[in-house]
């Protein structure tokens, strides 16, 4: 190969860059009915915020923030707010994204795990991966809402009377409601 | 680099090491603040962040493409953890071949320290050159890098990337022979800046770096030579996401020329490129390979260069 100078080096570097750049200004970011769509639209959101849910309820990482949940509600929420981000014609009107993780102490570790779970969903859905990026870039920003690592400790009331003071008798059964009627 | 989004489980084989190497180094380990109503484990954890955001090992061992460091900290943890990756690189060219090989940690997503060898041998040109058949030039580095602010892959609401400063020692075993050809030390010390971006809605990853050296090729040739001076030098990656697993990618290294105009009996210096294809099967695990122009090295012959590296995460 013949000597090439400095300056021809660099330029066949920026040739090979040229195609990379391409991508820049050719592809759309941020919200558009078009990645809508390619989410198949409310349905294939519906099916993916399932599919996704199961794939956090089977993630030891994310499951014990699920388990006790109201899941069919939060799916909902989560059906919304995609639908929303992603340019549909939806509002979401769900919690604050700060105000609904702020006590759970989420950390990075679990944020990804979150991020890895969705692109599990939407590669079960055949969502291209380029389609995936652009919602992920809109959904990134919400790291900063939902990653707590270090929440401050839950202050509990002093308690007023000494904790031993109402003995609760052995007969009594926990758990179930207790003002019922005695049973004559 | 790479494939990145993918395969994020938490990893605890490497706690036991981990937590004696930060004994060792004097450093606690806080437990995470209690009274979550959660239960997240206690334990520190290792490893979990997100495929690819970590990079690839670069020849002087830190993490970033192959021939220039990014601004991401290696080994795959994230604030809470630290991780850890060990590389082996081969590059052949007709006349020359260099392995390099070496491990990192990065701690909280904040430092990151290496060590790397890079053994350069000149196979049969060292006995045409007078040196001897099989004539090799090592260089150990030891670098650290920190994260300065900004996340690559999370801040996509803004155009803040990541930046990290960092600084590499290398010590090459030859000194005699190097200072011999017109080198002023057989060791010195690389100064850079990087800032590293993914365009996460472009699939793209950009990145670049201002080093200051006095290192004539990274050091395999010494330090130093008409002048004994630091040379900023600039160097870039940019590279797409083409799947989970997939990233493929040039790079551009300039270099400082300073060997050669104190000896004329040595080719120029030139700048490196590359091109490069990396491959993630798991988030442990990481194939690159690459083409690699590495100019004139002593000789008037162009150095064109085929490039194999593995990294394993821990």
């Amino acid at each position: 190969m013949p000597a090439l100078p400095r300056r021809a080096a660099l330029s066949l570097a920026i040739v090979l860059l040229g195609p990379l750049a391409g991508p820049l200004v050719g592809c759309a970011s941020g919200p558009s009915a078009d990645l809508y769509q390619t989410f198949g639209g409310q349905p294939g959101l519906v099916a993916l915020v399932d599919d996704f849910m199961d794939g956090m309820m089977r993630d030891p990482d994310l499951r014990p923030y699920f388990v006790n949940a109201n899941r069919p509600h939060i799916k909902a929420e989560l059906v919304a707010q995609f639908c929303a981000i992603l340019g549909g014609p939806c509002e979401y009107k769900g919690m604050d994204m700060k105000m609904a993780h702020a006590r759970y102490g989420i950390g990075d570790h679990e944020f990804n795990a979150l991020v890895q779970d969705l692109q599990d969903a939407m590669d079960l859905h055949h969502i291209p991966y380029r389609a995936q990026n652009r919602f992920l870039a809109m959904l990134a920003p919400y790291r900063d809402d939902v990653v707590h690592p270090d929440p401050p400790p839950r202050v509990r009331p002093p308690l007023t009377i000494a904790p031993d003071a109402v003995v609760v008798p052995e007969t009594v059964p926990t758990g179930g409601p207790q003002n019922k009627p005695p049973p004559r | 680099m790479v494939g990145w989004f993918s395969g994020v489980r938490r990893q605890r084989r490497v706690a036991a090491w981990a937590a004696a190497f930060l004994l060792a180094a004097g450093v606690r380990v806080a437990p995470p603040a209690a009274g979550a109503t959660v239960s997240r484990p206690e334990d520190m954890t290792v490893s979990g962040k997100l495929t690819a955001t970590g990079g690839v090992t670069q020849v002087e061992g830190a993490a970033g493409g192959g021939l220039t460091p990014w601004a991401v900290i290696g080994g795959g943890g994230t604030r809470e953890e630290v991780g850890a990756t060990a590389f082996f690189t081969a590059v052949r060219t007709h006349d020359y071949g260099m392995n390099a090989y070496g491990a990192l940690i990065g701690l909280w997503d904040r430092v990151e320290l290496s060590v790397a060898q890079d053994r350069f041998d000149t196979q049969a040109l060292g006995g045409a050159l007078g040196l001897g058949d099989g004539y090799a030039f090592t260089n150990t580095i030891a670098g650290v890098k920190v994260r300065v602010a900004g996340n690559a892959v999370y801040d996509q609401d803004s155009w803040m990337p990541q930046l990290a400063l960092g600084a590499q020692y290398k010590s090459n075993d030859r000194s005699s022979l190097v200072k011999a050809l017109g080198a002023r030390s057989g060791d010195g010390v690389d100064l850079y800046a990087s800032a590293t971006k993914v365009l996460l809605a472009q699939s793209l990853l950009l990145s670049g770096t201002v080093r200051l050296t006095k290192a004539n090729q990274t050091g395999l040739l010494g330090f130093g030579g008409a002048d004994d001076d630091y040379h900023a030098e600039l160097e870039g990656s940019a590279a797409l996401l083409l799947d989970r697993t997939l990233v493929a990618g040039v790079e551009y290294r300039t270099k400082p020329n300073t060997l050669a105009r104190a000896n004329p009996g040595l080719a120029p210096e030139d700048d490196w490129y590359d091109a490069f294809v990396a491959w993630l099967p798991g988030k442990n695990l990481a194939f690159t390979l690459a083409y690699v122009n590495l100019g004139r090295v002593v000789t008037p012959t162009r150095q064109n260069a085929v490039y194999l590296s593995l990294q394993a995460g821990f």
